[in-house]
């Protein structure tokens, strides 16, 4: 069990320092880059002019990179061979961290998927275990394995130009799904507007405050506000003021709060690179 | 208890009738009110409407049913402008919901069928489908958009020149000129995965709810606009189509029951509100005599 965590410490630390380095170590060895205008292209070598003003011949050789710099200014990777005259550029040996990038990025793509065929493993084995013990409404977990049957067979028909699939894909998604998700997120706005008549009251200065922006804009956001101060001069239409609210006060809100959150993001993303996180996976720290 | 402090404890049962009926009357009714073109909104569309012609936008549609209400509106003015003006543009579905594509196909085949029978699928538009991957895919599709997707929805390769001939264009980042993100709530990861690298443009069509996280990347201009909610798809609509009579789309159709929605919860709170002080009163009148 010990051996199992220091393994899964290990891999994580290890994921977590390539993205790390490939994020702060640039692309070139630092010492040996070459940065200016292109002179000449050869077969050979690049003759670039430094931004001193001397002029450099750099070999090409396998583990020579060039980044061009594109009209916007962000490099963009090249092969050296199809630099022009003209082209500012940062030629050097590569620090082979951005080569790989690619490939680490498909291995977390497919383990991403993979966490997609987790879930519907831990939906099988929950629900297989309630009908073979007969647990209280076991039928519901019958409904579930005939609904995930219709719906892999559904899915064959998307990308089909005609057929019995294309049809049942057809029926699946616009007849079942689409009414039954839009019925339950529809349901929110009942729950809501229940929820804002028994709990919203001027109980205090700042709930004060709240409830009159939230009706500026509520009441921005939709064309009756325009209607009921159209007369009025344009700073004092609910939309205007409305704006200012979400563009000025709000921002500066989220700002602060988003600030706060990303700090504590970075201190938990340190505890888990580090894993130095107690939870299902650890009983203790390392 | 007066009458006046029973207002705060009315059945929930009333207030879901009157939201459903004040939801309802402008669906059998016709009512026509004026629509408010927000800064954010024209921003985007004048970004979109500035197309190069030998450029593409590329719309990242990762809504389904759930938000369908918000999102196929913000989908539909956007594709309906951009079949319009005949700028190119593709779809893809990244990371949220692998039903994102059928949803996209189903709003731009109804566009096509209704106003713009000539735009072809692979000439005009093209629908990659749908992938996994965040910001790793993002950094893929922006250095070379067949390193993550090797076919289209349809199974056609990208390499196609018959069935794809817009795909024998657009190879990376530097093909598309603008990326529209249209979601419940967009990953915010487009900007700085893609607009702080290439500068690439990006605009976000979201939920009403969520837009109050995005504000603060327009004012920075990281994002170049937003269409909020219906709110958002109806002014676009109000954008393209200064006639109301000519406007169709689901936003339009939505921003009315939405107001009178928004109306019935106001005065809900208001009465609520109104009940709760007459209680107050009648407490300390009670507390008074004692």
């Amino acid at each position: 069990m010990a051996t199992r965590r220091r393994l899964i410490a290990a891999v994580t630390f290890l994921a977590g320092l390539y993205y790390f380095l490939e994020f702060i170590v640039p692309p070139i060895i630092p010492w040996r880059t070459v940065q200016g205008e292109v002179v000449k292209v050869s077969s050979k070598a690049i003759v670039v002019r430094r931004t001193d003003g001397q002029i450099v011949s750099v070999p090409i050789r396998d583990n020579i990179i060039a980044y061009r710099k594109r009209p916007t200014g962000a490099p963009e990777r090249v092969e050296p061979k199809s630099l022009h005259p003209g082209d500012q550029v940062s030629i050097g040996p590569t620090t082979y961290l951005s080569d790989w990038i690619t490939d680490v990025n498909n291995f977390f793509v497919v383990l991403g998927a993979m966490a997609w065929g987790m879930g519907l493993m831990s939906l099988w084995m929950v629900h297989s275990a309630n009908i073979r013990k007969r647990k209280e409404e076991w039928y519901g977990s019958v409904l579930f394995f005939v609904a995930v049957a219709i719906g892999v067979v559904a899915g064959l028909g998307y990308g089909a130009e005609s057929g019995v699939l294309k049809r049942l894909n057809d029926v699946v998604v616009n007849d079942v799904l689409r009414p039954m998700g839009s019925t339950v997120f529809s349901l929110l706005a009942f729950y809501m507007a229940s929820a804002a008549y028994r709990s919203f009251r001027l109980k205090s200065r700042e709930a004060i405050l709240m409830m009159g922006s939230a009706f500026i804009v509520m009441l921005g956001q939709i064309p009756i506000g325009l209607w009921l101060t159209h007369r009025l001069p344009e700073p004092l239409w609910l939309p205007v003021m409305s704006q200012w609210i979400l563009y000025i006060a709000n921002s500066a809100a989220v700002r602060g709060m988003w600030f706060g959150m990303m700090l504590g993001a970075i201190a938990v993303g340190l505890r888990f690179w580090l894993s130095l996180e107690r939870g299902a996976f650890f009983g203790k720290e390392l | 208890m007066n009458v006046l402090s029973r207002l705060q404890d009315i059945d929930r049962r009333w207030l879901y009738l009157a939201l459903a009926l004040s939801c309802l009357v402008p669906f059998l009714v016709t009512i026509r009110l004026p629509v408010y073109v927000s800064p954010e909104t024209r921003s985007l569309y004048e970004a979109i409407d500035r197309c190069p012609k030998d450029k593409v936008i590329l719309v990242d549609s990762a809504w389904d049913a759930g938000s369908l209400g918000e999102n196929w509106g913000q989908v539909e003015v956007v594709f309906d402008h951009m079949l319009r003006k005949g700028i190119k543009f593709i779809v893809i579905s990244l990371d949220i919901t692998p039903l994102g594509p059928q949803f996209a196909d189903k709003v731009i085949s109804k566009l096509v069928k209704t106003k713009y029978p000539y735009r072809k699928y692979g000439v005009d538009w093209v629908n990659l489908g749908f992938t996994k991957g965040d910001w790793q895919a993002m950094q893929q599709i922006a250095k070379d958009i067949r390193r993550q997707f090797k076919r289209d929805s349809r199974g056609w390769s990208l390499d196609d020149a018959k069935h794809l001939p817009l795909m024998q264009r657009v190879h990376n980042i530097d093909d598309i000129y603008m990326i529209y993100s249209v979601t419940y709530s967009p990953m915010e990861n487009w900007i700085p995965f893609v607009h702080g690298v290439y500068g690439t443009p990006i605009g976000f069509g979201c939920a009403g709810i969520q837009s109050t996280t995005y504000y603060r990347y327009i004012l920075s201009k990281q994002l170049v606009g937003m269409l909020v909610g219906v709110r958002g798809a109806a002014e676009y609509d109000a954008l393209l189509y200064p006639n109301v009579r000519e406007r169709q789309s689901l936003g339009t159709q939505l921003i009315v029951p939405q107001a009178f929605g928004h109306t019935a919860i106001i005065v809900a709170v208001i009465l609520g509100n109104v009940g709760y002080f007459a209680a107050r009163k009648g407490e300390r009148k009670v507390g008074t005599r004692r």
